[in-house]
């Protein structure tokens, strides 16, 4: 597993929700930061930098599109995970748009969802492999 | 992300120890219309995408098509040719993996695209979990 090396910002209103992801990510990451909407989400990442961002779409205040855009303009590189139940397709074109290429398909299995996560983690390595070399 | 597939699309297409660059494309086209299922009518859509990142044109993609359809290879045995002949380099593998995601994601995304998209990145990730 990868993903001890990486810290993640998770973002998800759903409380029952949020729980459980939250403690499934303690268990395999460095460190887990848990936000509730795209506000807080956004005030986390700017604090605590994490190496990836998982978060749900659909959220009051600040959904989750329109944090990772704004998250992309501090960061193009940030990798960045959604939640998506592929209903709502003009969220998905706008989150390619933005620069997202993952998605954790609900409902969740968690088989597929650490393998998304590593690799997300693989890419993360390379990356960083890649510039230390230069 | 445009110019990571620039490099892999240049790798891909000047590797110089490509035994076949033809069975190359082959497999690649192959494993991408395991995830988008294009039918001939789509073609022209996806054809700048096959043309920047495979060095393949419509008519060269229609021929290729054919064959794949009349061969029938698995998709395991694709996954084993193409890691092979990146040479298992990890982050060539990367790359490929990205430009998948593309073709995946492309045009909003259908759940059976991502999902097939999902299978074959396990399948060529599944030792570095």
């Amino acid at each position: 597993m990868r993903l001890n090396n990486f810290s993640i910002l998770y973002v998800e209103d759903e409380e029952t929700t949020q729980e459980l992801i939250a403690d499934i990510l303690a268990s395999s990451c460095k460190e887990v930061f848990v936000a509730s909407d795209g506000v807080e989400g956004l005030r986390l990442y700017k604090e605590k930098k994490p190496d990836i961002v998982l978060s749900d779409i659909a959220m009051p205040n600040m959904d989750g599109l329109e944090m990772s855009e704004a998250i992309k303009q501090i960061n193009p590189e940030q990798p960045i995970a959604l939640f998506t139940a592929f209903s709502q397709s003009s969220y998905l074109k706008k989150a390619a748009e933005i620069g997202v290429a993952t998605y954790i398909l609900k409902p969740l299995e968690e088989e597929q969802f650490f393998n998304s996560l590593n690799y997300m983690a693989i890419d993360l390595e390379l990356s960083r492999m890649a510039k230390e070399e230069k | 992300m445009t110019d990571n597939l620039n490099k892999i699309s240049n790798l891909i297409n000047n590797q110089e120890n490509l035994e076949d660059e033809k069975k190359f494309k082959v497999a690649s086209a192959s494993l991408v219309c395991s995830i988008v299922d294009i039918e001939k009518k789509d073609v022209k859509k996806y054809c700048s995408l096959f043309q920047k990142n495979f060095n393949l044109d419509e008519t060269e993609f229609i021929q290729i098509k054919e064959q794949i359809d009349a061969e029938g290879l698995s998709i395991d045995s694709k996954v084993i040719y193409i890691k092979n002949e990146l040479n298992n380099n990890m982050y060539q593998i990367m790359q490929f993996l990205k430009i998948l995601n593309k073709f995946a994601i492309m045009d909003g995304c259908k759940p059976e695209s991502y999902s097939e998209f999902e299978k074959i990145r396990d399948k060529f990730l599944k030792e570095y979990y």
